[in-house]
């Protein structure tokens, strides 16, 4: 902290401390007014600065027009209304999906000529039925599907790789620096499907959406991945910049 | 396999169903007067603020700097709707408020008032996003870490930020008004 007696005048954030902050640091305030009670000119500006801001809040409070009436009911029932709707229309999108899916095998396979139907009578004809070879693949486990908010450790120097996908993958990711070693990705709206594995979360989008990202100091690397495409690849935590930024989440190529 | 939503599966919580009232009853006319004098357009405002509510109902708990949160998502969804200059959904029906806007400017005042607000107006148009804002919160009474928090910035810096976007609003509105 600098000692307010010994510089000739107040610094910004000393002057800002008496205008915006008042009664929050005493012992700032103290050496500031003992500053001022020796320093006409300093004086002088924080009064003109006090002027300014109380001119400031009058003019801006030119600009209101009442609040709408509006109660925490009406709220409510708006929220339980979409959130019904969007549910309904999701469960039916997922049935018509299904049956599309189920009836267009179902069909192709019937179909004598078709890639699918002679590739049938391959398997089941020079087996005698289904046979897979679990060494021809080596398996890396899925990501597991979890909770719409999703939270891991994260070792000091660590790589994170966030990864969204979908058709309508998009919106924007709200990065925010902590001092701590959690990870954890969040978002208000609930059209999204999470999976963990280590060092990496996988989101698949329903619909755009607006992300909070948290990431500690010392994660080494991080990368954003929109489909195929990265969007963001280095330290997130640079000196000198600000610990919070936002990331589109756009496909360079993608045109809107 | 998929995961539902908690959205989908669980019941509101009668706490959180309690707190969200208090929450709405303290900060819904803040979060309206904040983003009215952001936009410039209360009908607008009116409808982002209802469906930052919204949004936070549906989430199903208040997150630890909920003021933050809800000026967060106001400014994306804001943000959002500049991007793609769609039209938001009417979610609640509105009150038949424009009359009363109106009444409350005593006639005497209206030319005079009118012409101050196209200028506050203006010097605000001619700040930055981010200076526009952080005096915007700060008039809220919103902290300097809810400030940083919500605009991307240090909080050390707030501060200075808000002292120097304070005489760049007074430079403008000068400037408009001679």
């Amino acid at each position: 902290m600098t000692d307010v007696l010994s510089s000739p005048h107040l610094n910004e954030t000393e002057i800002a401390a008496l205008i915006y902050t008042v009664g929050l640091d005493r012992d700032l305030e103290r050496r500031a007014y003992s500053h001022l009670a020796i320093c006409a000119e300093c004086t002088r500006l924080i009064g003109t600065l006090r002027d300014a801001d109380r001119d400031m809040s009058s003019l801006l409070s030119s600009l209101d027009v009442p609040a709408p009436s509006q109660s925490a009911d009406s709220i409510i029932r708006a929220a339980q209304r979409q959130k019904n709707g969007f549910a309904f229309s999701r469960r039916r999108a997922a049935a018509v999906v299904g049956f599309v899916i189920v009836a267009g095998t179902t069909a192709a396979a019937a179909i004598p000529s078709t890639p699918l139907h002679r590739l049938l009578l391959k398997v089941l004809g020079s087996s005698g039925g289904f046979n897979v070879d679990s060494r021809s693949t080596p398996r890396t486990p899925e990501p597991q599907p979890v909770s719409p908010a999703v939270s891991l450790p994260a070792k000091p120097g660590a790589a994170l790789e966030v990864s969204f996908s979908g058709s309508s993958a998009g919106g924007t990711l709200d990065v925010h620096i902590i001092d701590q070693d959690q990870v954890s990705l969040s978002s208000p709206s609930a059209g999204a499907i999470y999976r963990v594995s280590a060092n990496r979360i996988a989101v698949e989008q329903t619909t755009p959406a607006t992300f909070q990202l948290t990431v500690p100091r010392s994660l080494h690397e991080l990368r954003v991945r929109v489909g195929t495409a990265v969007v963001f690849e280095r330290r997130p935590a640079v000196p000198g910049t600000a610990d919070s930024f936002t990331i589109q989440l756009t496909r360079p190529n993608a045109s809107r | 396999m998929n995961v539902r939503s908690r959205d989908e599966t669980d019941e509101t919580p009668p706490a959180f169903e309690e707190s969200f009232r208090r929450l709405f009853d303290a900060q819904y006319a803040s979060l309206f007067r904040y983003l009215q004098r952001l936009t410039g357009e209360p009908d607008a405002a009116e409808d982002l603020a209802q469906e930052v509510f919204v949004r936070l109902y549906q989430r199903g708990s208040l997150p630890d700097d909920v003021r933050g949160w809800m000026a967060t998502v106001a400014h994306n969804l804001l943000r959002d709707e500049k991007r793609t200059g769609k039209r938001r959904l009417q979610l609640i029906q509105a009150h038949p408020l424009d009359l009363e806007r109106t009444s409350v400017v005593a006639a005497d005042e209206k030319v005079l008032g009118e012409e101050r607000r196209r200028q506050v107006r203006a010097a605000l148009d001619r700040l930055s996003d981010r200076d526009r804002r952080m005096l915007l919160l700060r008039q809220e009474g919103y902290s300097y870490r809810e400030i940083a928090h919500v605009v991307g910035v240090s909080e050390t810096s707030v501060g200075t930020l808000l002292l120097r976007a304070t005489a760049l609003f007074n430079t403008a509105y000068k400037g408009k008004k001679s």
